[in-house]
């Protein structure tokens, strides 16, 4: 076997088992087309290995924190894309949260009034220069979430740390609803 | 707190940097809506409660005011 098929076959291999210890049925990946399945686990476990080295013991509390470091890794690599409504007493503080979270990208910011509109998100919450101004125009922040892709991408892996944490399966929102 | 034998309370401080004055003590405010925000993209829309997304609810306990 050559070194690229090696290669693609570790990455494969290492896939399966990142898929069966979140307990995730299939990993899919989307491209132009729509989502293909890039991955199929082995089928009739419905419970996820957790005896093995990469993984703390079934019934261990480090299992807990397992599964917390891979539902912070999952939200790292798809960040939320956040609008923040009004720069008020606590929306200030809540816009330095959202700049402070790694996890989240400030991408918007709603001014409740003319003076604050145009000026900069750090500006407001006393923090360094985001790029981000603050805007009255409620169409224009909106449609900054028009990315429906990338917002479906992101729930879905969701989705998936959240089963690593034993939360209960929800359905996805309909794709017409956005 | 939880009544049995034994009993178990758990008592939480809030220790905030000392450069904090009285109106950044509402970051506490708004410590759930930014925390929240991951769960609640992922909630199915229309009118869900904090139970329906997952989140925690109304904290229940005893709230003590003294300093302790």
């Amino acid at each position: 076997m050559d070194t690229i098929r090696r290669t693609h076959r570790r990455r494969h291999l290492s896939a399966v088992r990142a898929a069966r210890l979140v307990g995730a049925r299939s990993i899919h990946r989307h491209n132009d087309i729509g989502w293909i399945p890039i991955v199929q686990p082995r089928r009739g476990r419905r419970r996820p290995r957790t005896t093995g080295a990469s993984s703390p013991a079934r019934g261990s509390f480090a299992r807990f924190a397992h599964a917390a470091r891979i539902r912070w890794d999952v939200q790292l690599m798809n960040k939320l894309r956040v609008i923040q409504w009004t720069t008020g007493k606590v929306g200030t503080l809540s816009t330095r949260g959202i700049l402070d979270d790694p996890r989240l990208e400030l991408v918007g910011v709603y001014g409740n009034s003319d003076e604050k509109a145009g000026t900069d998100a750090g500006t407001l919450c006393g923090r360094p220069q985001t790029g981000v101004q603050a805007t009255t125009d409620i169409d224009a922040l909106i449609a900054l979430l028009a990315d429906r892709r990338a917002v479906e991408r992101r729930l879905v892996s969701h989705q998936t740390s959240q089963r690593a944490l034993g939360v209960r399966r929800r359905s996805l929102p309909c794709r017409d609803q956005g | 707190m939880i009544k049995g034998e034994p009993e178990v309370q758990t008592r939480i401080r809030f220790i905030p940097p000392e450069t904090w004055g009285n109106h950044e003590w509402d970051t506490m405010t708004a410590m759930p809506a930014v925390n929240a925000a991951f769960d609640v993209a992922a909630a199915p829309a229309g009118i869900r409660t904090l139970h329906d997304v997952g989140l925690a609810s109304a904290p229940a306990g005893v709230w003590l005011n003294k300093a302790v």
